[in-house]
Order: C-alpha cells, then sequence, then structure tokens
C-alpha cells in the first residue's frame, strides 16, 4: 500500500443557511466547483492527473442531486475524464470523502483524488431527502429511533452536564472562533464565493456572534423539548429504562449553525505529488469509520477514535490537536471527558456551534482547519472526527511532514 | 347458504341479512366465509340485482369479529409453517377473509351496508368493504378494532382503508389503541355516510342511496385517488406519524400487534390498495405467529373464560 497526503485544502466562508444568508443566491453547484477551480488553480494541478473527486453531500435532492460532484467537476472545468462521486455519510460526508480519496490513493486506483463537499443548507433544507430512518417502523420502531436533538439532550441527561456546562461551552466556541479569525488562523483555508459576476459575495463566517456570553444564552428556550413531548423522549426512555427524565439543555445557541459551504481537499501519493511538483503538507496515518449505539446517536466519536488509535498503536496523548465537530455542545463534552482530553488540545479555534456545519462539507472544512493548525503550531499530529446520524463516527488521523 | 338470507325486490335491490345460527351475535366463521363467496358470485353475475343491502338479523349488532375459537386453531396451524410451500399456503389462509372483503368492494354493483350495535374487528372491517355505511344512532353502536388489545391486529382491510378515508395520523388511534369510532367522528371523515334512527330508516336511506347514486367504486379505485393528509413521505408523516409511533414505544405492556399495524400503515401507503392489502395480510400473519402475541392471546382466552365461569 502506498501513503497517501494531504497537498493542500480550502473551504468556502461559512454563509448563514437562511434566505437572508449571503450564499443563499448561489447555488450549491457554483460553490462546489469554486472550491475544486481553487484548489486546482492554487497548486497548478493538471487536472487530467485526478482519478476521482469525491465530495459529501447529505441532502442530495433538488439541485444538489444527480451527482453533483461529477456535474461540478464538469463546471470547474476539470478534464472530461475526471469522474466525480457524492457520499453520503451523514454529517461525516466530507471527512469519508476524505478518506475514500486516501483509500483509493492508498489502493494505487488514483495518483491525486479530490475528497470534500457541499451543503447548501439554505437552498436545499434539512430532511429535504426524506429517508425510511424517521418514518419506516421497521426501523424507526423496532430500532426506537429519536431525532439527533434528542440524542444530545440524552447525552447530556446521562453523563451530567448541565444547562450551564453546555452553555460555557458554546461561549468558548464563539471566543475561540473569534480569536482565530482576528489572527488569521483560517487565510490559508477560506477562499472567497464570488457571484455570478465575479465578485466577492462572501470572504468570512457570517454566522459567528462573537458577543455571545453565558447570560445571552441563558435565555433561549430548549429546543428539542417540544420535540421530546411529542413522543420522543419516550422513545429514548423505552430504550434506556435507566435514565430517568431527560433534561433539554440544547438551543439554537450551543448547537451547530445551519451554514450554506463547500470544501475540497487534495490527496494524491508521493510520486504524483513529486510527478507535479507539489510538496505534501500531511500524511495520512489511517482512517475509520465506526457504528454504535443508534438512539443515543452521538456517541460515536468517542469510539471511533479508539478504533484509530488502537489500529495506528497509539494512544491518546500522542496526538497533539484534536478536532471533533460540535454538532452540540454535549457531544464535544462527552468525547472529553471519555477520552481525558485536554480542553487546550480540542477544538482550539472553535467550531460549529460558532462558524456553522454545512453538512456534507464540513470534514473537509475541518480537516483544513486542522492541518493549518498544525502548521501555525509546529505540532506534529492530529486526529480529526463527526458524529454521525444512525450512530456512527468518522475519522482521519494525520502528521506533518 | 346457512347463514346468509337474500332477498331481491322489484327493484332489483337485493336485501342481504347475515344471521348466523346458534350464535349471540354474528362472527365470521369458516362457514360464514364461504358463504360470502357464494353471496358475492350471485351478486356479480345475477344479471337481476342492481345492488345490495348488508344487515345483521341479530339485535345485538353487526358482527363482532372472528370466530376466535376457530382463529385460534387456524393460527396453531400457521404456526407450524416453515417450508416455502407450506408459509405461502398459509398466509394465503391468512388473507382469505380480506380477499373475499375486497371482492364484495370489487364486484361491480353498489353495496350499502347498515351498521346497528356492534361492529367490531372483522365486523367493521366488513362493513368497510361495502361503498356506502348507514348507521344506526343509537347507545349501543360501537365502531372500534380491539384487535391490538389481544395481540393480534386488523387483517381484513383496515389498516388500509381506514388511512384511505381519514388519513395516516387521523386512523392511528383507531388503528392502535382501539378507540372506537364515535358516530360524529365516522360521519365526519367518511367511514359512515349517514346516521338513521332506527333500523327501518336506515334501510330505506340505504335503498334510497342504491336507486340514486349508487356508485359502485371505492374512492381508492379510481385513478388518481390521493391519502387524505398525504403519503407516508408527506412533511405530516414526519411531524405526526414519527412522533406517534416514538410514544407508543413507551406502552409497557405492548402489543405485538403494534409494531406490525404501523409497518403495514407506512407500507401499505406508498402502494395500490390491493398491494396494501397483501402487505396487511402479511403483518396480520407475522403477527398471529409471533411468541408475543400467544403470550397475550392465551392471557385474554384465560380471563374470558374465568369470566364465563364466574357469570355461568
Amino acid at each position: 500500500m502506498t501513503n497517501a497526503y494531504i497537498y493542500d485544502a480550502v473551504r468556502t466562508p461559512r454563509g448563514k443557511g437562511r434566505a437572508d444568508g449571503s450564499l443563499h443566491e448561489i447555488t450549491a453547484l457554483s460553490l462546489a466547483a469554486q472550491t475544486l477551480q481553487a484548489i486546482r488553480d492554487r497548486n497548478g494541478l493538471d487536472t487530467v492527473l485526478v482519478d476521482d473527486v469525491i465530495l459529501g453531500c447529505v441532502m442530495p435532492v433538488g439541485e444538489q442531486g444527480s451527482d453533483i460532484a461529477r456535474i461540478a467537476t464538469l463546471v470547474a472545468g476539470y478534464d472530461e475524464q475526471v469522474p466525480g462521486v457524492q457520499i453520503n455519510r451523514f454529517c461525516a460526508s466530507g471527512l469519508e470523502a476524505c478518506n475514500m480519496a486516501a483509500a483509493k490513493v492508498a489502493s494505487g486506483e488514483a495518483r491525486f483524488a479530490i475528497g470534500g463537499g457541499v451543503e447548501s443548507m439554505s437552498r436545499v433544507a434539512l430532511a429535504a431527502d426524506g429517508g425510511a430512518m424517521m418514518v419506516d417502523p421497521t426501523f424507526a420502531f423496532d430500532h426506537y429511533y429519536a431525532p439527533q436533538g434528542i440524542g444530545a439532550d440524552m447525552l447530556a441527561t446521562i453523563y451530567g452536564f448541565s444547562r450551564d456546562d453546555v452553555d460555557a461551552y458554546a461561549v468558548e466556541s464563539q471566543r475561540r472562533a473569534a480569536m482565530a479569525w482576528a489572527d488569521g488562523r483560517f487565510v490559508r483555508s477560506v477562499v472567497p464565493v464570488l457571484d455570478q459576476a465575479g465578485v466577492v459575495i462572501l470572504d468570512h463566517d457570517e454566522h459567528m456572534r462573537p458577543q455571545t456570553d453565558a447570560q445571552s444564552l441563558g435565555k433561549l428556550k430548549p429546543a428539542f423539548a417540544k420535540m421530546g413531548e411529542a413522543g420522543y423522549d419516550a422513545a429514548a426512555r423505552a430504550r434506556y429504562p435507566q435514565m430517568g427524565p431527560i433534561t433539554h439543555v440544547h438551543h439554537g445557541g450551543n448547537s451547530s449553525g445551519i451554514v450554506d459551504g463547500a470544501s475540497a481537499v487534495l490527496i494524491g501519493s508521493k510520486d504524483a505529488g513529486e510527478a507535479a511538483g507539489l510538496k505534501p503538507r500531511a500524511r495520512i496515518l489511517g482512517t475509520a469509520s465506526i457504528g454504535s449505539e443508534p438512539t443515543i446517536m452521538l456517541t460515536g466519536p468517542e469510539f471511533v477514535t479508539r478504533k484509530l488509535l488502537a489500529r495506528l498503536g497509539m494512544s491518546v496523548s500522542d496526538i497533539d490537536l484534536y478536532e471533533l465537530n460540535e454538532a452540540f455542545a454535549a457531544v464535544v463534552l462527552r468525547y472529553q471527558q471519555a477520552l481525558e482530553i485536554d480542553p487546550d488540545k480540542l477544538n482550539v479555534n472553535g467550531g460549529a456551534i460558532a462558524m456553522g456545519h454545512p453538512l456534507g462539507a464540513t470534514g473537509g472544512m475541518i480537516l483544513g482547519t486542522a492541518l493549518d493548525e498544525l502548521e501555525r503550531t509546529g505540532k506534529e499530529s492530529a486526529l480529526v472526527n463527526l458524529c454521525v446520524g444512525a450512530g456512527m463516527g468518522t475519522a482521519m488521523a494525520i502528521a506533518r511532514v | 347458504m346457512q347463514n346468509i338470507t337474500m332477498e331481491v325486490d322489484g327493484h332489483g335491490v337485493a336485501l342481504v341479512t347475515l344471521d348466523v345460527p346458534g350464535k349471540p351475535i354474528n362472527v365470521i366463521s369458516q362457514s360464514v366465509q364461504q358463504d360470502l363467496d357464494l353471496f358475492v358470485e350471485r351478486l356479480r353475475t345475477d344479471p337481476e340485482i342492481r345492488g345490495t343491502i348488508v344487515r345483521s338479523g341479530k339485535t345485538g349488532g353487526l358482527c363482532a369479529g372472528a370466530d376466535l375459537g376457530e382463529m385460534l386453531d387456524d393460527i396453531a396451524r400457521w404456526r407450524e409453517a416453515e417450508s416455502q410451500d407450506d408459509l405461502r399456503a398459509a398466509v394465503a389462509e391468512a388473507g382469505g377473509y380480506s380477499q373475499r372483503i375486497r371482492a364484495i368492494e370489487t364486484c361491480g354493483k353498489p353495496v350499502a351496508v347498515i351498521v346497528h350495535g356492534q361492529a367490531l374487528g372483522g365486523g367493521l372491517e366488513l362493513a368497510l368493504a361495502g361503498h356506502y355505511r348507514v348507521a344506526v344512532d343509537d347507545a349501543t353502536l360501537r365502531l372500534a378494532l380491539p384487535e391490538a388489545s389481544i395481540g393480534l391486529m386488523p387483517g381484513a382491510g383496515a389498516t388500509q382503508r381506514l388511512i384511505r378515508m381519514i388519513g395516516i395520523n387521523a386512523a392511528l388511534p383507531y388503528l392502535l389503541d382501539g378507540t372506537p369510532l364515535t358516530l360524529s367522528d365516522a360521519l365526519a371523515g367518511g367511514v359512515v355516510h349517514a346516521a338513521a334512527t332506527d333500523g327501518p330508516q336506515a334501510l330505506k336511506t340505504a335503498r334510497q342511496w342504491i336507486l340514486t347514486s349508487g356508485d359502485p367504486v371505492a374512492p381508492w379505485d379510481v385513478k388518481g385517488f390521493k391519502l387524505p393528509g398525504g403519503g407516508s413521505h408527506s412533511p405530516a408523516a414526519y411531524q405526526f406519524f414519527g412522533p406517534a409511533m416514538a410514544a407508543r414505544l413507551a406502552e409497557a405492556d405492548q402489543s405485538p400487534g403494534i409494531g406490525n399495524i404501523l409497518k403495514a400503515v407506512y407500507e401499505g401507503a406508498q402502494v395500490p390498495i390491493d398491494a396494501g392489502l397483501r402487505i396487511e395480510t402479511r403483518y396480520f400473519f407475522n403477527t398471529a405467529r409471533s411468541p408475543d402475541a400467544k403470550a397475550k392471546i392465551d392471557a385474554f382466552f384465560a380471563r374470558r373464560s374465568t369470566r364465563n365461569k364466574a357469570t355461568a
């Protein structure tokens, strides 16, 4: 097997995922094509060397349907020989795309492969793709389905995180993100989005609320209490009879933001890089995915991290930097608690609570964030991972070269 | 026919009276099912018959549902089926009553049903197969599907016809919880088309319907039919059906029928009625064969025989 290297990573800024968001008037296709163009242009890449483009997209319907990866590749002006495939591992789709790209390089199928993703949540709404998970009784009834927000509140209830704990984490995410932007830490990865006339329409993450404090968050009502009362608390308690009543602590301010964006990560073999005159930025140490109990749904990160570290013969303390998608505050708090990770090594530049989580794109985005941070600090290794719908987790570990 | 009498009047209206001999109330036995075959055949082929009115000859009501004694034997036999051939034969048997009801619905002539007193389980399902239902409005009227409470599920079309009449969300309490349908709800949802003060008036109303409008086609057999309230993947289903099923997971004494009723509803709502009825039959069969159902049914019969002894 060949080693797979990361040569570059780009992302769009994240626009508010609403009709008044800056990226609402830009198609998902354009977002994806612009990141593919950026990663080509800044590396002077001959696209005929790219053997696949893998893009995560979680709502692959409407304008995001019919294999947006192939269509975006053509629109970006890549050689027509370059194929594209859209994949869906829910919230980890962008990272899974990178894992698959790495596997294609490692197996020798690809010289270069691009991973990443796209999601315009303002244009293709959450749940637009439907699916059996929520309404087919063969799954939803027999396997005690509850929505993610309920899972997040279950995590808080079972592992003892109070409303104050999750709000404090959210305040810290906002503080770190604001500090990172002010310090220029995202400059290397973020490529401004251009409008139809070629004018920059957005060059920064616009979901952030740096003025957030515990007091302002304290005023927000729990977002999932009503959903719980409608029946899902009952399902959760039937699955976890020892749990007791669920404390609903999550709300819009301590959960990931709904945003628009895209990401692209250029992965290739050493030989391919040398032939193209490119210098690798990191080596991919390993990748993994795992399933865990689906009702609580959000415990995958702990287990996928343990699985990957065990395979690599590493321990938690061997990794310098952890990046875990901030789907909900309790997901990160539970991860930190379970693996006893120093908070100063985890999501050091904030995360999706402050900046947003454009479902299919996020994995590629936070991989780039970790890479930039390793380079900025001179640290060696990072582990990037996300919790995933239906109880999964997906991870990648990298080391600077 | 042992259980059914049939008189055709001068206008071609066949008055059919279900009166199972030796029983205080009508139940659906094998013998009744055989009579239903003969009845449908006559209805279909006799050119003198323009339409039919089905009613009960018992004072207690239209029909109390399956002959439970017979059904227990059937279930015991279905449990034995293992080979593909045996399974296929047993499923066909389990769907026999449902298919007979479907034959009434598609006989090509208008069928009115007079409902009085009890119309429970398979008895209500018989009424649902007619094209027009008149209910006698008095204190004895009871329309309900109690199958889930004894560990079974409706197996003769209720999961399919009720959702096609009133929508998935409105149908769930009747199918899952055995909640009785009030006459006003039944009238509002088109489960019952007209109310009458007594039997003779009901007969008059039913006869008038046959002689005036008398449409022999169920709404779901008309091209372009759409489920009221939206299908299994409509926004309403995500908003209500999902939570409604989650809520029922909490019930401590879970009937094995609950999950299978939900599956028949969810899957049946996505296909034409005949496919929906086949799907319902398969889940009815699975429910009847499940060990949980056996425990529930045994407990029900133990309670019933104790009660009968006590009152004897």
